[in-house]
């Protein structure tokens, strides 16, 4: 098990938003968690990296045994160097070109030399097809290539997991078959990846495993056969029937 | 009216020779404000009860209290009071001789921006959005090298253009410095005049001296401001 997560729990304020939930993955797994917005699932996501502080809960990861409401410092570290997190904003560091973007969390976040780190920036932002802009500044590019970009940024500093939260919410919907191509060639290399979206096909497609949430509870879980096909809770039923058909009333 | 210009340049280059004193009182007291305006920034940002307290009470007490009370307040305590404190550590350093004018003039000045600078670097430091720093966590820095790194080279971009007002705001106040008995560019000035009674010309003088310096400055300023923050969007 690479990475095992039990008894989340977290409110804001008086708002419940995750209610007991858990997650167990294994290296190389496509986790996609799919529900409806105000379900948990983002919070959830970033309660993994400590983003958000879980008000309960436990995670073993990598070794380690943390109880999530009291991570220690050194805890935290240590998970925010195994993982990675790609934003729905994007959040590329505005000051710095696309390869000083990638290039930082090697050399200032470990210490790696400037051209060892410039040699593996090179080969992810090749990687996600950002390689001709390299010395560009963020706000030169379109948001599909920004979150490529992004991607490439969590991909450098060889995370044992990559958490995306909702990569392509904020794209305009001709860029956003561009962002997928990228995960879905990263998924193909074997790399793990937990992915809040909205993106039915790729979920399908991709995932090797498919929770569905709402409510701040995990309603159904499976493989995306299993949820996609042959869903037996009735929210699930519900929830695809609503995005599948494109019906919102 | 008949200008005397033989004057009037005389004049001009004894006038531009206090130019250093003028700079001098603005350089020495924004480097001073700048480092402890920052760290109040930072605790009123960071939300320490006592610090954050404490900076709020200085920075009204400076903006609610025109610059020549502060001036002359200061004047008249701070030799009186260094006087005490050289006296009861036991040496025989005269503080009134010996103590040029020019310090007195730097503390009051520094006090003065300290207050403004820390409130246009705690502005700025919150325009930057919160996901830089989540960002930056997230690839495994710690929030001190997300800071340095990222969050404060794009605050001081944001910072420039009001700390660009209080550089030119501050050269021009420390001619209020000449009520200290600083030769400054005014003081210069005024001195030159009472010889004969040429008041407008050595004014004019000044106001030429004055004018040239803060244009350059602002130049200077667009020029940085333009170059730190090529990565904008608009630049």
């Amino acid at each position: 098990m690479l990475l095992s997560i039990k008894h989340v729990r977290k409110s804001f304020g008086d708002l419940e938003v995750l209610k007991d939930v858990h997650m167990d993955i294994e290296k190389g797994d496509v986790v996609v968690i799919l529900g409806p917005s105000g379900s948990g699932k983002t919070t959830f996501l970033r309660c993994l990296n400590f983003l958000e502080k879980a008000d309960a809960g436990e995670m073993d990861f990598a070794g380690m045994h943390i109880d999530l409401s009291h991570p220690s410092t050194k805890d935290i570290t240590a998970v925010r160097k195994k993982t990675a997190f790609v934003f729905q904003g994007y959040n590329l560091f505005a000051n710095k070109t696309v390869l000083e973007n990638v290039t930082l969390g090697l050399t200032t976040g470990r210490g790696m030399k400037k051209a060892d780190a410039e040699a593996i920036a090179r080969d992810a932002l090749q990687r996600v097809g950002m390689a001709e802009r390299m010395d560009y500044y963020p706000s030169k590019l379109s948001g599909g290539q920004q979150q490529r970009v992004g991607i490439a940024r969590a991909m450098a500093v060889k995370p044992d997991v990559i958490l995306f939260d909702e990569p392509t919410s904020a794209l305009d919907p001709e860029l956003v078959g561009e962002v997928l191509k990228v995960m879905r060639d990263l998924a193909k290399a074997g790399t793990t990846m937990i992915v809040v979206t909205h993106e039915m096909k790729f979920a399908r497609d991709v995932a090797t495993h498919v929770i569905f949430m709402d409510g701040g509870v995990i309603v159904e879980e499976g493989t995306s056969e299993d949820i996609f096909e042959h869903p037996k809770e009735e929210r699930t039923k519900k929830f695809l029937h609503r995005v599948l058909c494109h019906t919102y009333e | 009216m008949e200008l005397d210009y033989t004057f009037m340049i005389e004049t001009f280059y004894k006038v531009w020779g206090g130019i250093g004193t003028t700079l001098g009182l603005t350089a020495l007291s924004l480097l001073i404000a700048a480092p402890i305006a920052f760290y109040m920034a930072v605790l009123r940002i960071k939300g320490n009860l006592i610090g954050s307290g404490i900076t709020q009470a200085y920075i009204s007490f400076v903006r609610g209290t025109p610059i020549i009370l502060q001036i002359l307040l200061l004047y008249s305590l701070l030799p009186s009071f260094l006087n005490v404190v050289v006296k009861a550590l036991g040496s025989d350093f005269n503080v009134f001789d010996s103590v040029d004018p020019f310090w007195y003039a730097v503390v009051v000045f520094s006090l003065n921006t300290i207050a403004l600078l820390a409130e246009v670097f705690r502005s700025a430091l919150l325009s930057i959005p919160k996901g830089q720093l989540e960002a930056g966590v997230s690839i495994g820095l710690s929030e001190f090298q997300t800071y340095c790194k990222v969050i404060i080279p794009q605050a001081m971009v944001v910072a420039l253009p009001a700390v660009c007002n209080i550089t030119v705001n501050l050269i021009k106040g420390t001619s209020l410095a000449f009520l200290m008995t600083v030769k400054d560019v005014l003081a210069i000035g005024k001195i030159a005049a009472s010889y004969g009674y040429n008041y407008i010309e050595s004014y004019l003088d000044v106001f030429i001296v004055y004018l040239i310096v803060c244009t350059v400055i602002q130049l200077a300023y667009k020029f940085a401001e333009q170059h730190v923050g090529a990565f904008r969007a608009g630049a």
